[in-house]
């Protein structure tokens, strides 16, 4: 954590907490995160239900980190590297419950793809992305716990691994719909999903910025590499 | 969690031997360049070059004993009282330097004002407490020039709507902040180029500090202002530059904003972060 | 937890121990206070005592016997000249009027008879009918009564210090006058008044009619000389030592002399005076002028002493306001300073003064304690001060001395308590606080 602890122990104590607690976030994502793509690459029901019920616990770890945040604020009047610090977590938080959100829409989707017949929809890349982005998440965690601006760069760049599986998929369903109008509603919930993973990579690099920012003071100033070109597609 | 103090002395091996950030600006009103502080065999001040733009207000911060209010009171040569006390380097107002031998303090100390601690007016009426400075500089030709030097001194200070109908009362009769702000509108009374300003609040509750640093605020429009504090918070609200010295030494200036959220020097990011001092 | 550390002592053993400690905490407390209580007391008593013997004795010093005659003031005796000049007044022969109106009441006849009634009434009697008669010159040709000062022996004998009982050879009033006293007490002529004379009186070896006015503008004079001198000085040595000398070792032993000086015995500075003023430079003895110089070497150190607390009790921000807006530093001291701490130097230089003026022994040396009966009219005329005037009384043997010795240190210690209220008041009133 810190070079040297602060004069008020109970500072170091809260600033300690804040960022268990949003790892522990980032924990419980991650797991929301495996749970789904495991129901998607086996195309098998796999505790959809229990984790939608587990994205509540999400929500509210959320809402703790930011009252906590603003507890600090209030009290300690954090400065430089200490204000940051809890800006970032706060923001981290905010990031997460996004990509927990998703989670549990991705769960959603499934269980309708399950019921519509899952047999025509093209999972193989949808698999890689997901796993992809799931990586992402604990390696920007990891950058977050060395407060390590390098390793944070080196997950923002990843995105673009994510955004070129996002292309391909998109294409993959769009002709797989084309191929079996029937199952149209399967593979759109799949274009959806395919969407949200994009999402969660997009997040990822989201926190991977505030790593940095938590790091230097300052913001990462060039421009991301992008290679999501659904938008261009047919 | 343990917790490991490092003592300060430890730190003195982390002293910079360069000032981190920019100690020069493109409009000085006093410049100081590797000014040397010393108190009998005791080195107060060492090496400190930094520049005062013109009217901006620059915080000195830094742990006790680091040589700040030293450093602010080389500014107006309020060092010259202590007999022990030596100055090397050099300190220009403008283009003078205000420790040649041939430089009246006089003079000089009407140019940078001071404004104290405590808040001290003399146990004299407020009209004359105001009207000290101007009387011995010779600055009001008449009785109804000098009423109004007095009454725009104290606009100036925001306390004329409070003592207007009691200027013939003692002015330590008045609250504690009344009586800084009427110490303020003294220092500003005789027109002064600089005024310094020695952790002004620190005796003052938090409501007389708030009018004080609306105060500061208000005048670096006409004022250039060197302030110490203690008050990490202060420093921040009123300055535009702030100045941390540790151990005798400008550590770091720069941009108020940029030392408080992303300081550059390791002791800095410690004093502001509260982790020592 | 349960081993319990070292050095930790838990509340309950701590509280126990405590108790343990308070009972002779306590009786050492109470022993103390008896003490202080002891010696307040001690104090107390010796104050009283004196008080009262000063008291007992000196109120009737207040009083006196005087005796109230029809005097026949009759031109041609009193005034033979007839122009009412000093010198006619002297030539006439005003002890005969009066002499002649006593042996009226007294009926003293012959030689003998008509000199024990002369002796009756005071020397100083024919002087006060002069001084009625230029006061109101109408009186001349009237018959007036007057009131005059009995002598001391009859006032003694009045007083009942010398008895009837005691043989006539031994005793300094005679018979007969016994008998004319006691025919003046059945005519309801003697009276027990104020007496004028102490308070009016200058110095006189006749103890009826010796005051202390000569002495009291003796003292007034030098302390006038004394306090021009030494305040000023005292002040400026006070400012330049405090504010403007250099701290080195001309100064530091400047300060310890200075210090020291003040722990001078009184007579030594009498010495000094002889031996610079009317030794080397030949100035006459027994004036105010020199006594005035002497008592103001002497008080110097006191005065220089509360003056420089009283600068330093100036509290420094004072002096940094100052200089703050650029005030020079004899500004500083002139404006603000002085000031500040005029009260602290006007309470010392008071009790300076008080000091001064009960001092005697520096005075005796150059000669204060002559016999002068003229008043002095200005510092170089000889004269004396109180304390040395009570000095002298306590020396002489008449009995009437011992009620004036005590009239005198009476009036001298009302003096110097008025001197230490003025200080009081001097330091409550214009002490500021700040």
């Amino acid at each position: 954590m810190e070079s040297s602890p602060h004069t008020s122990s109970a500072f170091d104590q809260d600033l300690y907490e804040m960022s268990e607690k949003v790892r522990s976030l980032a924990n419980l994502v991650e797991r929301q995160l495996k749970a789904v793509t495991q129901s998607l690459s086996t195309l098998e029901d796999k505790g959809l239900d229990k984790l939608i019920r587990r994205d509540k616990k999400v929500d509210k770890l959320e809402s703790e980190i930011i009252e906590q945040g603003v507890q600090v604020i209030a009290l300690r009047a954090p400065l430089a590297e200490d204000l940051r610090r809890v800006l970032v977590i706060q923001k981290i938080a905010t990031i997460l419950e996004r990509m927990g959100d998703y989670a549990r829409n991705t769960a959603n989707r499934t269980k309708v793809i399950l019921a519509e017949g899952p047999e025509a929809v093209p999972v193989t890349n949808l698999q890689q992305m997901a796993e992809l982005t799931c990586e992402m998440l604990v390696d920007v965690m990891a950058a977050f716990d060395n407060v390590d601006a390098e390793m944070a760069i080196k997950v923002r760049n990843g995105d673009v691994k994510v955004d070129k599986l996002h292309t391909k998929l998109h294409r993959d369903v769009v002709k797989s719909a084309q191929n079996n109008p029937d199952q149209i509603v399967a593979n759109v919930h799949l274009l959806f999903i395919a969407k949200n993973f994009e999402r969660i990579g997009d997040y990822a690099t989201g926190i991977a910025e505030q790593v940095y920012f938590l790091a230097n003071g300052t913001f990462v100033d060039e421009f991301r590499p992008k290679a999501d070109k659904t938008s261009w597609n047919a | 969690m343990d917790i490991v103090r490092a003592p300060i002395e430890m730190e003195a091996s982390k002293l910079p031997s360069l000032t981190v950030g920019e100690v020069y600006v493109d409009t000085p009103r006093m410049t100081t360049r590797n000014v040397n502080v010393f108190y009998g065999d005791k080195m107060a001040i060492d090496n400190v070059t930094l520049d005062i733009a013109e009217k901006q207000v620059i915080s000195l911060i830094g742990p006790s004993g680091c040589g700040k209010s030293t450093f602010l009171r080389c500014l107006n040569r309020m060092n010259d009282t202590i007999e022990s006390c030596r100055v090397e380097g050099q300190i220009k107002l403008d283009d003078q330097n205000i420790y040649d031998p041939h430089i009246d303090v006089v003079p000089l100390r009407a140019r940078v004002g001071m404004v104290f601690q405590k808040p001290n007016p003399f146990p004299k009426s407020i009209y004359d407490n105001v009207a000290y400075g101007p009387r011995i500089h010779g600055l009001a030709g008449h009785k109804d020039e000098l009423d109004s030097i007095v009454e725009a001194s104290l606009r100036r200070a925001g306390l004329w709507g409070e003592v207007a109908n009691r200027l013939d009362q003692s002015g330590t009769s008045l609250s504690g902040g009344q009586q800084q702000r009427l110490c303020i509108a003294r220092a500003i009374a005789v027109s002064p180029e600089v005024i310094l300003m020695d952790e002004p609040c620190s005796a003052l509750d938090p409501i007389a500090t708030a009018r004080i640093e609306e105060l500061i605020f208000e005048l670096r429009e006409e004022f250039t202002i060197v302030i110490v504090t203690h008050s990490m918070q202060q420093a921040a609200r009123v300055s535009n530059r702030t100045a941390y010295f540790h151990l005798g030494r400008l550590v770091e200036v720069g941009g108020t904003s940029e030392i408080f959220t992303n300081p550059h020097h390791e002791l800095t990011n410690s004093y502001i972060t509260g982790r020592f001092g | 937890m349960s081993e319990p550390q070292k050095g930790i002592i838990t509340p309950h053993v701590a509280i126990s121990r405590v108790n343990a400690s308070l009972a002779a905490r306590r009786a050492r407390e109470r022993r103390f206070r008896i003490y202080g209580r002891i010696a307040i007391g001690l104090a107390l008593a010796f104050l009283v005592t004196l008080f009262v013997s000063i008291f007992t004795k000196g109120i009737p010093g207040f009083f006196q016997y005087y005796v109230t005659l029809e005097v026949v003031i009759d031109q041609e005796k009193i005034d033979p000249d007839g122009d009412l000049s000093v010198q006619s007044l002297y030539d006439g022969d005003a002890r005969g009027i009066i002499r002649s109106a006593l042996y009226k009441v007294t009926g003293a006849e012959g030689r003998s008879g008509r000199k024990a009634a002369g002796k009756l009434i005071s020397k100083g009697a024919e002087q006060r009918l002069r001084k009625a008669i230029i006061k109101n010159p109408a009186l001349v040709g009237q018959t007036v009564a007057m009131k005059f000062a009995l002598d001391d022996d009859a006032d003694s004998f009045l007083r009942g210090y010398i008895s009837s009982a005691v043989p006539e050879k031994d005793r300094r009033i005679s018979d007969k006058q016994i008998e004319f006293i006691n025919k003046l007490q059945k005519l309801n002529l003697i009276s027990y008044d104020f007496s004028d004379y102490l308070i009016f009186g200058s110095a006189s070896r006749d103890p009826e009619i010796a005051g202390i006015k000569g002495a009291f503008i003796g003292s007034m004079l030098t302390l006038a000389v004394c306090l021009v001198l030494a305040f000023p000085m005292g002040v400026a040595t006070a400012i330049y030592l405090e504010e403007f000398a250099p701290k080195n070792r001309i100064t530091e032993l400047i300060e310890v002399n200075i210090n020291n000086l003040a722990a001078v015995p009184s007579v030594v500075f009498g010495i000094l005076g002889l031996a610079v003023f009317i030794s080397i430079f030949g100035m006459p003895r027994s004036i105010p002028l020199i006594g005035g110089v002497v008592l103001a070497l002497m008080t110097l150190p006191t005065i220089i002493i509360s003056s420089r607390a009283a600068i330093r009790a100036v509290p420094p921000s004072i002096r940094d306001a100052a200089f703050g807006v650029g005030a020079s530093k004899l500004q500083t001291v002139m404006h603000h300073v002085l000031p500040l701490a005029m009260p602290g130097m006007l309470t010392g230089t008071i009790i300076g003064m008080a000091q001064a003026l009960g001092e005697t022994a520096p005075l005796l040396m150059i000669g204060m304690v002559a016999f002068i009966v003229d008043i002095p009219g200005s510092v170089t005329d000889p004269g004396t001060v109180l304390p040395v005037q009570i000095f002298m009384w306590a020396d002489f043997a008449e009995r009437m001395f011992i009620h004036k010795t005590s009239a005198a240190i009476i009036v001298l210690l009302v003096f110097l308590i008025s001197m230490n209220a003025i200080a009081i008041f001097i330091r409550s009133r214009l002490e500021r606080r700040w």
